[in-house]
Order: structure tokens, then C-alpha cells, then sequence
């Protein structure tokens, strides 16, 4: 129930155990490793031939080889629901059997990219054939070769002029140039060019090229010696030839898919070793021993002892030094580590803090419920959190506790819901009265919410004075804790004092009482309430003068006090900000019943039930959506703010041990 | 004309109070949304992976639209201009659901607007960090108590109103 007390530890061994030593510790994954011992002449750390860099080229080839694999067999790995299968869970034997497959599966792995490689290689060749087709479509009326370039007597001009002209004007442009016999043939013109093929005698070429560049004639890019229509086909051959290889590459590719699970070990089994080594590389060593050192949670040390008893070893243990940077693992009961998650994406506690996530437990729930109150809509979350859970026995650890708090929330919804008598607001009572001629009134167990908000919203306060006295409770806790006395007396005794006063006093005057208590006559009696307010006024006499203590300058600290005095509002604030209970409480049965009303508006007999469940399941689906995310987000900013802001501010390092990670399989724990 | 103002003048009046409830806190969310969608987008083009976890703050700002369309849905209800027995509303009365559909349009228009622009600056801060994403979500969240507020004392004063002998 909170957070574990962490050792320091040295380990000690020999380095022939070594490699054994640390894959034991790598298993139990209970150790963080850090170094605290400098180093000497004699324990160095020296560095493995094998280096990170290979292991994670490794794991790359492996992650694009199963990417490959997965975009050619079709395997579908995404999906709302396979997020939460967690990974497949495998003996530990595998692991150490792994080296005989090793070869094995990196040979597949690397023909994997070997043949991915060619595919793109050939895709790139096919790109390129059909672009040359496409340079040759407008040539194809030709039936000499491109590169023709005249015969013994002639020269001959094939290419391309850079706009569309006629016959005529190709001639007059030539002519204001040189005034050499020339012969034109166009062979086929669109908007951007006109190709043309341009015959003169051999002793008029210079003059015939440079007339011709001066109208910007310019040969064709394609280079072949074949007539374009056969060219044409023989790229269209190649890319027929291309495409086949392609086919023949994906099958060879798709013979290695029955290994896509040993290659997905292998991968796991290279982050294995890579941290390892890089653990290896970390320790001090001497010529034949090393020493390790690092933080272990106390309560895991015995385990850890009898994982290394066979070894002859030296396991040391001590407390960290207060002004040491712990890190920190939070352990609780199977019901309050469903807020874990909570707790840890605010903050870690800090050493003089308490793990808040016992406490949380028992108000999250409450207001979670309150929030939804609707108890189908409940039951709904609760059996979709409950099939989750038993269809995925291997879900991760994190996200099986965020599916707990859902399943919790849900229970409570339930509860609330019945309480308030909602399901699915007024389902029950259109549904029997619109369909089956008598409406079934089902009356709430407390009150209706809708029709009693003041009573509700008088609950939900309650519930915040609660939270945030408990809060306060958690602050004078910790500040006993370090004994700091005047901590405890005066930012935490004095302002109880102050606000249940202030209560007291509230509780004893009709005004109050008509607002929130239906007009009934105060409960507190007059006397008791001034007296209450004596001591409020007291208090914040003692405020004024104590608050402000940590300065020295007495007008600083008077100020000081008096701004401390002016936080009342501060808790008025926070207490007022519970009234989102009845709010969003009051929202989910609301938009049910718009549910139930524009259902039942349209058609009659079997048409009229038709819309009335397409209607019902749309909107409710909405609704649930929205006033579930709704729910979590404000119960969770109840638990930040207004209780968090009592006593917890958190920021402590979350502890990282040196285990296995592993991204698609897990190994059975093994009872060492 | 005279006749027909004292008769449908409650009701019209009640009606133009869930207009502007559902109107002008739809209109916030939808910017608020908005706004904070095409930040969500610029992530997602970066990171696919963080679909969920943007989404989710886009979606904060769209509450605001809910609160408006339930003080709407519970006037149309109270009044009986949803369904067929609509009684006759007094001008008075009429004009009581006006003012108490004013706090959730008003503040839930511009607290939506507000808040997606708080989203839009924690999809930021998910686009960096994206295990700070517990943070990230109390900012936004923060400029929803207000709407909650409005929407509170919105309610609490139609119920106020249904009671009103008047």
C-alpha cells in the first residue's frame, strides 16, 4: 500500500558467473542498476568486443523483416481489440535453446531483405521502362531507329522541336537561317512539341544543326538503336519479365513467413542481450571479480537471494542517504492498484510523501459513479471491462489496471444509477408506455435526481468537505511524520479549526439551511454555530500571525499571514468545483431520455420500433462515450486539484529496473 | 395580435431560451473543437500512435455542446413544447426559462472556445511528452469547471422556474 522501501545493493561475484549472475538478475528484474563506485586501478569497467551498435543493427534487420512479412501476408495487426492482448507468454528454455536457431533465423532474415531489396530494385526498373514507353508514344509512326544519323551522302535530323508548328513553318523558319536544301518529315505533333525527322546532303550538316538549334531542335532522351515501335516492346517485355521476378521474390519472401515467430523472438532476444552487454559494460571488474550496484526493493531482496544462492557471491545492503535520488515502485492491493495509473501519470510520491493510491482508491470510484449514475449504462461498462479482463489473461500490467478502474467505475454507476433510478434515464417507463400500452414506473430508491437537484448537489458537496478534509488529514500525517510540529499546528490544525467553524456556524442559519437543506430548520444549534464562528475567528487570528512564519521581516510575515487568511476562497473554490458530481451525474440520464423522446416521436407499430432502436443505440452509444471519457477526465481532476493540492506535489524518479523487455514476447515467471 | 402575443409569447420566449442554450454552447464547442482538432491533426501526421491520446483532448471542449443540449432538452421538456401537452405559458414564466438558459449559452460559448485553445496547447505538450499526458489533460480541464458552473445554476434555475406559481 504504497511506495516500497528501497536498499541500496552491491552485489559481488566472480567474473566466471558472471554472464550466469546477470541473466538470473536480468529475469527476476528487481534490480535498477547504478553505479556508485568510482573507478580504480584495480576494478575498471571494460567494454565488450560486441558492441551496442551491432545488437541494435540486429533488431533493426528483424523489425523491417517482420514489417516486410506483414504487409505480404496480410496479417491484420491493428484493431481496438488486439491492443489488448498483451504478448504471447513462452518458457524461459526458449530463450536459453534460442542460439541453435539463431543462424537459422538470421539467414531468413537477411534473404528476407535481400529479396525486398531486388523487389524494389525491379520496381524502380519498372518505373523507368514506362517512362521511356511514354518518351516513345509520340515516335512510334517511325520505323527507323532514333538514333539514326543519315546514310554515306545524307544527314539525317530526328528530334524534336519545343512547340506545335506546321510544315510551312518549320521550312521558313530553316530558311532564315541557311539556304540549304532540306527535307522534313513530321512525324507527329501535340501542343508541347512537334518531332520531326529533317534530311539535308552531307556537306550542309553544320549549317542545317545550328539553323536547327536556333529554332531549339533538341534530340530525344530515349537511347536505343531500335525502331521506337520495337523498342516499345522490348521495354514492355522487360517489365513483363520484372513483374514475374517481383512475383517469384514475394513467394521466396513468403516461404520465410512460418519463421515470422522466430524472427519475432529474435528480436526480443536482442534487446535482451543488448541490455545486458550494456549492464556488462557499466560494471567495475577486476581481474577476477565484479561488483554491481544499484537500488532493489527491500521486499524483493529474499527472492533475490535465493535466485543468486548457488553462486559464491556477496550481497550487500544499506539505506540510501536522505539526500539520495531514489527511485521509486508503488505496490498495492489488487483493488487500489486500479488507480496506479492515476497516480503515476501525476506524479511519483516523494520520499517524505505517502503513496497516495490507497485513498484514491476509495473516493475515485464514488465520483466516478456519481458522474455516470446510470446503472444499464453502468452494467454496460462493467461487463465490457469484465470480458476485456477474462478473454486477455495476458494483458499488460498497465493496461490491466486502467480496465479495472472501468470495471470498478462501473459497478459504482450501478449503484448510483439504482439510487437515483436511471437506466438509460427513463428507458423502462417510454419503453413500456410507448410499445407495450402500460407504463412501468420505476421509482428511485433515494430520489430522482432531475426533480430534486438542491438535495443532490448538497451530497455532492458533502463528498468534496470529505475529500479535501481527508486531504488535509494525509498533509498533518506527513508533517508528524517529519516531525515538524508547527507544520502540523499551523497549516493544518488551524484551518481545520477554522473551516469546520466556519461550518458550524453555516449549518446554524435558516439562509443556508433553505438552500441546501430543503428549508428544513437548522440542525446546528445558534449558540454551537457562533461558537463555531469564535473559532473560526480565532483561527485566523492564529493564521495571520503563524502562516507567514518562514519570514523574517515582520511586516513580510503579517502580510503573509493575511494572504494565508484570504485562501478561505481557495477551499470555497475547490469545495463548489464537486458540484460537477450532480452536473455530469445529471447529463448522462438527460441525454438517455432525449434517447427515449426522439425515439418514440416518428412512425407507429413496427416502423416506430425500428427508429426507436436505431435512435436509442446511436445516441446511447454517444452518450456513453462521451460521459465515460467525461467521468474519468473530472474524477481525475478532482483527485489532481482539489485533493492532491492538500499534501501531495510528487516528482520522484520512477524506479527502471534492469529486466527483460520485450516487445512481442514474455516469459513465464519461473519460480526460482 | 394583441390576444395571440399574451397567449404563445411564454412559450415562444421559453422556446428562444433552449435556442440560445443549445446555440450558442454548440457554436463554442464546435470551435473548441475545431481548434483543437487541427492541432491534434498536425501530431497525428507526425505520430500516428498518439491518435487516442489526442482525440481524447479534442474531444474536452465538445462537453460544452452537451450541457447546452441538455438545458435545451429539460426547457422543450419542463415547458411541453416537446411531446404534445403543451400548456399555456405565462409571458412571466416564459420569460424566467430565458434568462435561466442564459449562464450555460453564455459561458459555455466562450469557456469552449477558451478551452480548445488550452487543448490545442496540451496536444503540444502530448506531441513532446507524451507520458505527461495526465498533466496535459488537467489544463483544459480546468476551463470546464466554468461551464460546469454556468450549467449548475442553469439547472438549479429551471427547476427554480417549474416550481414558480406564475
Amino acid at each position: 500500500m504504497a511506495s516500497l522501501a528501497m536498499k541500496r545493493i552491491v552485489i559481488c561475484g566472480l567474473k566466471s558467473d558472471r554472464k550466469a549472475i546477470l541473466e538470473a538478475l536480468q529475469r527476476l528484474g528487481t534490480i535498477e542498476v547504478r553505479n556508485f563506485i568510482e573507478e580504480d586501478d584495480v576494478f575498471r569497467k571494460n567494454r565488450m568486443p560486441i558492441s551496442a551498435a551491432e545488437f541494435e543493427r540486429g533488431i533493426h534487420d528483424a523489425e523491417s523483416a517482420i514489417e516486410i512479412l506483414t504487409e505480404l501476408d496480410g496479417e491484420k495487426t491493428g484493431g481496438l481489440l488486439s491492443s489488448f492482448k498483451g504478448r504471447d507468454v513462452v518458457d524461459i528454455e526458449k530463450y536459453d535453446n534460442f542460439k541453435k536457431e539463431y543462424l537459422d533465423v538470421q539467414g531468413a532474415v537477411t534473404s528476407i531483405l535481400k529479396n525486398n531489396k531486388e523487389i524494389a530494385e525491379k520496381k524502380a526498373e519498372i518505373l523507368k521502362c514506362t517512362q521511356q514507353i511514354e518518351m516513345l508514344e509520340p515516335w512510334k509512326a517511325l520505323d527507323i531507329s532514333l538514333d539514326f544519323r543519315g546514310t554515306a551522302q545524307t544527314s539525317a535530323f530526328i528530334g524534336a522541336l519545343p512547340k506545335e508548328m506546321g510544315l510551312d513553318e518549320i521550312y521558313t523558319g530553316i530558311a532564315e537561317n541557311t539556304s540549304a536544301e532540306v527535307s522534313i518529315d513530321i512525324i507527329s505533333k501535340n501542343k508541347e512539341q512537334t518531332c520531326i525527322m529533317a534530311v539535308c546532303g552531307k556537306d550542309d550538316t553544320a549549317d542545317v544543326t545550328s539553323a536547327l538549334r536556333a529554332m531549339g531542335f533538341a534530340y530525344p532522351s530515349v537511347n536505343t538503336s531500335l525502331p521506337p515501335v520495337e523498342e516499345k516492346e522490348r521495354l514492355q517485355a522487360r517489365i513483363a519479365e520484372c513483374e514475374k521476378d517481383i512475383e517469384t521474390l514475394t513467394q521466396k519472401i513468403l516461404a520465410c513467413d512460418d519463421k515470422k515467430p522466430q524472427i519475432k523472438f529474435m528480436r526480443d532476444y536482442l534487446c535482451i542481450r543488448e541490455e545486458k552487454y550494456s549492464v556488462i559494460n557499466s560494471l567495475p571488474q577486476s581481474e577476477h571479480a565484479f561488483v554491481l550496484t544499484g537500488y532493489t526493493p527491500e521486499k524483493y531482496l529474499p527472492k533475490l537471494e535465493k535466485a543468486l544462492g548457488k553462486y559464491d557471491v556477496s550481497i550487500e545492503t544499506e539505506d540510501p542517504a536522505e539526500d539520495e535520488d531514489v527511485p521509486v515502485l508503488l505496490s498495492n492491493n489488487a483493488f487500489s492498484e486500479s488507480v496506479q495509473g492515476v497516480v503515476e501519470s501525476y506524479a511519483l510520491p516523494t520520499k517524505t510523501e505517502v503513496d497516495p493510491s490507497f485513498l484514491i482508491s476509495l473516493f475515485y470510484f464514488v465520483f466516478f459513479g456519481f458522474m455516470l449514475s446510470d446503472a444499464a449504462i453502468g452494467l454496460l461498462i462493467f461487463l465490457g471491462a469484465l470480458i476485456l479482463l477474462l478473454t486477455n489473461k495476458n494483458m499488460e500490467i498497465g493496461l490491466k489496471r486502467n480496465v479495472k478502474l472501468f470495471m470498478f467505475g462501473g459497478i459504482s454507476a450501478m449503484f448510483w444509477g439504482v439510487m437515483f433510478g436511471s437506466y438509460f434515464g427513463d428507458m423502462i417507463t417510454v419503453v413500456s408506455g410507448e410499445f407495450f400500452g402500460k407504463a412501468l414506473i420505476v421509482k428511485p430508491v433515494w430520489l430522482d435526481m432531475q426533480s430534486h437537484p438542491m438535495t443532490v448537489l448538497t451530497l455532492a458537496l458533502g463528498f468534496g468537505l470529505l475529500h479535501i478534509f481527508t486531504g488535509m488529514g494525509v498533509a498533518a500525517y506527513q508533517f508528524l511524520k517529519q516531525k515538524d510540529l508547527q507544520g502540523f499546528l499551523f497549516d493544518v490544525i488551524t484551518w481545520y479549526v477554522v473551516l469546520i467553524g466556519l461550518i458550524l456556524k453555516a449549518l446554524s442559519m435558516q439562509m443556508i439551511m433553505n438552500i441546501l437543506f430543503d428549508g428544513r430548520s437548522p440542525i446546528i444549534p445558534a449558540k454551537v454555530g457562533d461558537i463555531g464562528l469564535y473559532a473560526a475567528g480565532v483561527g485566523c487570528i492564529v493564521l495571520i500571525i503563524f502562516a507567514g512564519r518562514s519570514s523574517k521581516n515582520p511586516l513580510k510575515r503579517l502580510l503573509k499571514g493575511v494572504y494565508a487568511v484570504y485562501g478561505i476562497t481557495g477551499y470555497l473554490s475547490d469545495l463548489l468545483s464537486y458540484s460537477r458530481l450532480l452536473a455530469l451525474g445529471l447529463a448522462t440520464g438527460v441525454i438517455s431520455s432525449v434517447a427515449n423522446m426522439i425515439g418514440t416521436m416518428f412512425g407507429s407499430g413496427v416502423v416506430k420500433v425500428i427508429v426507436y432502436i436505431i435512435v436509442f443505440i446511436i445516441i446511447n452509444l454517444i452518450n456513453i462515450g462521451i460521459n465515460t471519457l467525461g467521468a474519468y477526465v473530472h474524477t481525475n481532476r478532482l483527485q489532481y486539484v482539489e485533493f492532491f493540492g492538500r499534501f501531495y506535489e510528487g516528482g520522484s524518479r520512477p524506479f527502471e529496473p534492469y529486466s527483460i523487455k520485450t516487445k512481442f514476447y514474455k516469459f513465464k515467471e519461473t519460480e526460482q | 395580435m394583441i390576444e395571440f402575443l399574451t397567449e404563445n409569447m411564454g412559450a415562444i420566449f421559453a422556446l428562444l431560451g433552449a435556442a440560445l442554450a443549445v446555440g450558442l454552447a454548440g457554436a463554442g464547442s464546435a470551435r473548441g473543437v475545431g481548434v483543437a482538432g487541427e492541432a491534434a491533426a498536425g501530431v497525428v501526421a507526425e505520430d500516428p500512435t498518439k491518435f487516442g491520446k489526442v482525440m481524447v483532448l479534442q474531444l474536452l471542449p465538445g462537453t460544452q455542446g452537451i450541457y447546452g443540449l441538455i438545458i435545451g432538452f429539460i426547457v422543450l421538456s419542463n415547458t411541453g413544447l416537446l411531446g404534445s401537452g403543451a400548456s399555456a405559458l405565462s409571458i412571466a414564466k416564459g420569460l424566467a426559462y430565458l434568462c435561466a438558459c442564459l449562464p450555460i449559452g453564455i459561458a459555455g460559448y466562450f469557456s469552449a472556445i477558451a478551452q480548445g485553445k488550452a487543448s490545442a496547447a496540451s496536444v503540444g505538450v502530448v506531441a513532446k511528452k507524451p507520458d505527461q499526458f495526465g498533466k496535459a489533460m488537467i489544463f483544459p480541464i480546468m476551463v470546464e469547471t466554468y461551464a460546469i458552473l454556468a450549467l449548475l445554476v442553469s439547472i438549479l434555475a429551471i427547476t427554480g422556474v417549474g416550481n414558480l406559481a406564475f
